[in-house]
């Protein structure tokens, strides 16, 4: 992915407001050029709880399909994992699942 | 640089002991939080900000995240500015005895030790952070994906380039030496 540092334009499109039939939301991460596997995995491991399997798999997604949907659910619990994410320094996204 | 694991008394390991062999070493070391600061504050939070659109994350996430970079980059750089302190004098008397070699017309070849950096197993996971923090500003600097292989070439031509690729390259091999010693430093 491209390392980029730029301010981005402000938008206001949080809904604070859940209808029922809400969609789930996904915590997406984009591969970048510096973190090492072996970390990508532990990290999953560490903020997921996930096996060392299941966050492997997901690190190979990450390598090889440049982005993978590590966890999907109500967007509280998602912003959180991001927030997480970030902290550890991987590039964490937030999408609504379509 | 040679990297060793600290034990304590009961043999558990407490954390990594980095020997500098070089006055080179000494300099990537001491760059190595300066280049974790990139060239404008909070230049990483920014990059994460990309990804997130939400008015919550600018105010209240991104101060917070950017706080933590700052202080993990002021906490590693602070023992590595004492550790070099404390090598002064072994700097001195090894440019001094470089000296009389030169003079002298000698060459001898031994190991040299020029003091060390002991990161204890608390503070590895920030020392990890910012080795991180630098390769990613050397990697957005520098564009350095799959520029390895240029480092020769840069050496001559662009010896800025070599230098981040060499920097790049040790604070990797650094954050491979932690992950392997202490497997469970998160």
């Amino acid at each position: 992915m491209k390392c980029v540092t730029v301010d981005k334009p402000k938008q206001k499109t949080r809904q604070k407001e859940k209808p029922a039939h809400a969609k789930p939301w996904q915590v997406v991460v984009h591969d970048d050029p510096v973190n090492l596997m072996n970390y990508v995995s532990m990290v999953f491991q560490k903020v997921f709880g996930y096996s060392k399997e299941k966050a492997e798999k997901l690190m190979r997604e990450v390598h090889e399909l440049k982005r993978s949907i590590v966890w999907t659910g109500a967007r509280e619990k998602a912003e959180h994992y991001v927030h997480l994410l970030h902290q550890y320094q991987l590039q964490a996204a937030l999408e609504q699942d379509s | 640089m040679n990297v060793t694991v600290k034990e304590d008394e009961k043999g558990e390991p407490e954390g990594l002991l980095f020997r500098i062999e070089t006055p080179g070493e000494w300099q990537l070391m001491l760059s190595m939080p300066y280049d974790a600061k990139g060239e404008e504050p909070g230049w990483l939070t920014k990059r994460f900000g990309v990804l997130m659109d939400d008015e919550d994350w600018d105010d209240f996430l991104a101060p917070e995240l950017a706080q933590r970079f700052t202080d993990e980059i002021e906490k590693v750089k602070k023992v590595i500015e004492e550790a070099f302190a404390a090598a002064r004098p072994l700097l001195d008397a090894f440019k001094s005895a470089a000296e009389k070699e030169y003079e002298e017309n000698v060459d001898e070849e031994e190991e040299v030790d020029l003091g060390q950096i002991y990161f204890s197993k608390r503070q590895l996971l920030p020392f990890y952070s910012v080795c991180n923090q630098a390769r990613l500003f050397l990697n957005g600097r520098w564009k350095l994906t799959g520029r390895e292989e240029d480092f020769m070439e840069a050496l001559s031509e662009e010896p800025e380039l070599a230098w981040a690729i060499f920097r790049d390259r040790l604070f990797c091999n650094l954050q491979s030496s932690i992950l392997q010693s202490f497997p469970d430093v998160l």
